[in-house]
């Protein structure tokens, strides 16, 4: 595939999925944490364009779901619900600040659940929207405060050298020499189990970024220490230039590149951290969804055979994975073709 | 062969030189645990004097120290022993605040442009940076100020937004020149500036350098390996060998009375071309 | 040698690094964790007499240090005490386990990916390299969640292979060739999962060292000579390769005891990955640190058997 045919599809498909995450109450349908125990484990209700006479709609739409004597659902054909653009639906807060009540579609009457339920009833389309920007952007926070951790300890490695840079280098082999994902989970392990879910967020970006410093630390390392023997800095010295100076103008800009082919590396990877941090209970706590614990109801036998709805979280990582993939490799072979 | 005292025969009134250099030793150590190369003596007892408005060159062939002495005259290296004069400020041992202005008065331009000169930056920015570094002038007047020493190098404005990439080697080292100049420096040193380029653009760099020396005073320090571009331009010559001189005085003195061995076989393998004749060594 | 036994050094400093850094982590418990046992009934308070003694918990934090670091050099890790036994013990059945699992997951691993990448970098640019490199893609994107779920799914919706778990609940009464079956018919899946998220990121790291390879300088020397493709690839192309992957295979063997935990756990596979999670689910600390020092343990000792393969392997590193 063409490179930058590559970049661009994937980065508009990851624009498209931030944005999304960006805007969960309003893509959302419902409130993720709306429960209706007659509808549990309901599978994802079927859009009809076309009803059982034959006849053709405008508009698509649904039918209501009519909850049998055993339990199981059927459809009740004799209702339709239509589907709406931007109606007003269940509040939320845009961005935590503003009350909104506009959606990006509803049905009137009716509940559209695109992705079927949970045990509890809750629409799992709108707990994957919401539970998508709970693990994005744990992702992208510990990647953002690895990434400046890095940076910064590779920076001042590299630039002051000598027995600050074998500190920080000696220090970074240890936590390298450390299994991440164990470290993780032991870290973890002995901070208070009983965490009030909105701090769980936070413990597992700040553990997660902690533990993974060193890579990006390396990396600017190394460009810091070539970019500091180029002789252009050297004449800047000879104008009397301060380190400050030197790093800002000439050395730093150097290592933007790799940071950036950096992040779209780490996101995934602490993406992932995250997910296998909740689906095994140790990281982002009920009711607070994310992909990972919504992924953990699988662990239940019957869930797993009966419920295949309950998978598409993971279907949404793996799409979110390869574009991430896309986009970083196109991203290193352009950074290596400008370097040579 | 006895230490030749400096200026033995310099037969000009005695000035005040502008750089003095005395005993500067200099040490490469290898560094490394587990490294098995020697230490490097870059400079062994370096004494020299720079007259002021005068072009001295240093000759030596690779690894003969030119480099190392010229760095730390340029305060870009520090010497492990010996002192530096300028005019009549001691410079070793003073601290990195008060050696600030000494910095403008001494510059030097490097070999390769190309690495001297950063890509990533415009022309303009690059002459500017000096100015920007000190804040002497008012912002606004940076760039019209690094226009015109850009001019004054012979670069025309419209080189002014473009990056030392898409410029030739003369372009390159005529910016790595105006940039020097921004910071009104009275001595520049040529560390080995020459080497590549061809030879008309080396002739027209020369005839710059003979320009702005003529109109601006400046005085010059040349090194290189090249001892044919060292007689059309030099006043006084030192050779160097193995991190010592051996030989100094002015330039048609060593070219023609030569007396160390050095010098002489530098002398032999310079190319003499008569046109009509094989080409090779002897006339 | 010299840089052997730089490496060596190292890696004890390392080792001794991590150790402190896992008592201090230890000693962030909160409280004294004696208390919590205190109420477990099942531990008599004559147990819980002699550990504190023989951790010395009332004396300070560097002679407390010494003692546990005694005590694990001898093998003693503590006490569990959700198992009411030593810790040791059974961290040797659960390694056992999980060192099978992954060696044999790691082998196969390595085998696909020098076979598809090796032939991907030869056939560059052909389809079926683009093939390879696609199909590589889009597997290394899909987690391992999924993959090993949708495995168990598998499992049980065709009945072939067992569900979970090691060994079949009749497993003491086969014999050794049935038993060997069915720890087989156990390992097919886990394994299979294991090699799904190792072998293509392997694979690309093969191909992009031995395309790079087959543009070095010897390489073309020995196409211009007119040697056969087969044994330039063999004799030329593959050392020039190989130093990355060594290295690489370092790591392979360093996470050997790290990188099937979310499988054991999804599997139910008998190994260190679903003991680690319940010692922490039930705070059982000296599991947690006596798992994670092994862990490391490991992975130094890799990261040492790596260099010394490269040692072996390259003459420059030899030299220097």
């Amino acid at each position: 595939m063409n490179l930058n045919v590559q970049l661009r599809t994937g980065l508009a498909v990851l624009a498209v999925l931030h944005l999304m995450l960006l805007f969960p109450g309003f893509v959302a349908p419902y409130d993720p944490m709306e429960q209706d125990r007659t509808m549990s484990f309901a599978s994802p209700t079927v859009v009809h364009l076309r009803d059982q006479n034959g006849s053709w709609h405008m508009r698509p739409f649904i039918y209501a779901v009519a909850v049998n004597q055993d339990g199981s659902y059927t459809e009740d054909t004799r209702q339709k619900h239509f589907f709406r653009a931007f109606p007003s639906g269940a509040p939320y807060k845009l961005f935590g600040l503003f009350h909104c009540t506009v959606h990006l579609f509803g049905v009137d009457g009716g509940r559209a659940i695109l992705m079927g339920t949970d045990r509890y009833g809750r629409d799992q389309f709108s707990r994957l929207i919401y539970g998508g920007q709970v693990s994005l952007f744990a992702g992208l926070l510990a990647a953002l405060l690895s990434l400046f951790l890095g940076a910064f300890v590779g920076a001042v490695s590299g630039f002051y050298g000598r027995w600050i840079d074998d500190g920080l280098m000696r220090l970074a082999e240890l936590f390298l020499a450390l299994p991440w994902l164990y470290l993780l989970f032991a870290v973890r392990a002995f901070l208070p189990l009983s965490v009030p879910p909105a701090s769980t967020f936070f413990l597992v970006v700040l553990i997660i970024g902690l533990v993974g410093w060193v890579r990006p630390a390396r990396l600017v390392r190394g460009v810091v220490l070539s970019a500091k023997e180029q002789k252009y800095v050297l004449a800047a010295r000879g104008f009397g230039a301060s380190d400050l100076h030197l790093l800002r103008r000439h050395i730093l800009p150097h290592t933007y590149s790799v940071l950036l082919t950096q992040a779209t590396l780490l996101v995934p990877q602490f993406v992932l951290a995250e997910v296998t941090l909740s689906f095994l209970g140790l990281g982002v706590a009920e009711p607070i969804p994310s992909w990972g614990n919504m992924l953990s109801s699988l662990q239940q036998y019957h869930v797993m055979i009966s419920y295949w709805w309950m998978f598409l979280p993971g279907i949404a990582l793996g799409v979110l994975f390869l574009n991430y993939f896309t986009v970083a490799d196109a991203l290193q072979t352009k950074v290596q073709s400008a370097s040579t | 062969m006895a230490a030749f005292p400096v200026n033995a025969d310099y037969t000009e009134s005695y000035r005040e030189p502008l750089l003095r250099v005395q005993g500067l030793n200099k040490r490469y150590a290898r560094s490394g645990f587990w490294s098995k190369t020697k230490p490097v003596q870059a400079l062994s007892d370096v004494s020299l004097e720079i007259q002021s408005g005068s072009t001295t060159a240093i000759v030596g062939e690779s690894g003969s120290g030119k480099t190392t002495l010229a760095m730390c005259m340029a305060q870009l290296e520090t010497p492990d022993s010996g002192d530096i004069w300028l005019k009549s400020q001691r410079l070793t041992g003073l601290a990195a605040a008060d050696l600030l202005p000494i910095r403008q008065k001494v510059q030097l331009i490097f070999q390769s442009s190309a690495s001297a000169l950063n890509p990533r930056l415009s022309a303009i920015e690059i002459v500017a940076e000096p100015l920007d570094i000190l804040g002497m002038v008012r912002r606004e007047r940076r760039r019209e100020l690094a226009l015109e020493y850009m001019q004054l190098t012979g670069l025309t404005a419209d080189l002014a937004g473009h990056s030392p990439l898409t410029l030739s080697g003369g372009q390159r080292q005529r910016l790595a020149i105006a940039r020097a100049l921004t910071l009104k420096p009275e001595l520049l040193i040529f560390d080995e500036s020459f080497s590549g380029l061809d030879l008309i653009l080396e002739a027209q760099i020369l005839e710059l350098l003979r320009t702005l020396k003529t109109s601006c005073g400046f005085t010059y320090l040349v090194i290189t390996h090249d001892l044919s571009l060292v007689a059309g331009l030099a006043d006084y010559v030192a050779v160097m060998q193995s991190g010592k001189i051996v030989e100094q005085g002015l330039a048609s003195r060593v070219f023609l009375h030569a007396q160390h061995p050095h010098t002489l076989a530098l002398l032999a393998a310079m190319p003499r071309w008569t046109i009509g004749s094989n080409a090779g060594s002897g006339a | 040698m010299r840089f052997l036994l730089a490496r060596l050094t190292r890696s004890v400093f390392l080792l001794a690094g991590v150790s402190v850094l896992s008592f201090l982590l230890m000693q962030l418990a909160p409280g004294d964790f004696f208390e919590e046992i205190k109420l477990n009934p099942q531990i008599s308070p004559q147990t819980i007499a002699a550990l504190r003694s023989q951790f010395g918990l009332d004396r300070p934090l560097p002679v407390r240090y010494g003692l546990w670091l005694q005590s694990a050099a001898r093998g003693d890790f503590g006490y569990s005490f959700a198992y009411n036994s030593p810790v040791a013990p059974l961290l040797k059945t659960r390694v056992r386990n999980t060192a099978f699992l992954a060696g044999v997951a790691t082998a196969i691993a390595w085998v696909l990916a020098l076979g598809i990448g090796l032939w991907s970098a030869v056939r560059a640019g052909h389809w079926d390299d683009r093939f390879c490199t696609g199909a590589m893609s889009i597997s290394m994107a899909v987690p391992d969640v999924l993959v090993a779920l949708a495995l168990l799914l598998l499992a049980t919706r065709t009945g072939v292979f067992p569900v979970g778990g090691m060994v079949s609940t009749d497993f003491d009464d086969f014999t050794f060739l049935q038993k060997a079956k069915d720890i087989g018919a156990h390992l097919a899946l886990p394994v299979f999962a294991l090699v799904f998220g190792l072998a293509p990121t392997l694979a690309r790291h093969v191909r992009s060292s031995v395309a790079q390879a087959l543009t070095a300088p010897c390489v073309q020397a020995a196409r211009a000579h007119g040697i056969a493709p087969a044994r330039i690839l063999f004799r030329h192309v593959l050392p020039v390769a190989a130093n990355p992957l060594i290295s690489l295979f370092g790591i392979s063997l360093a996470t050997l005891l790290s990188v099937s935990l979310l499988i054991e756990v999804i599997m139910s596979w008998p190994g260190l990955g679903p003991f680690f999670l319940e010692a922490i689910l039930a705070r059982d600390v000296y599991v947690v640190i006596g798992t994670v020092l092994l862990s490391t343990v490991f992975l130094v000792a890799g990261n040492l058997i790596a260099d010394g393969l490269l040692f072996a392997a390259d003459p420059r590193i030899r030299k220097s």
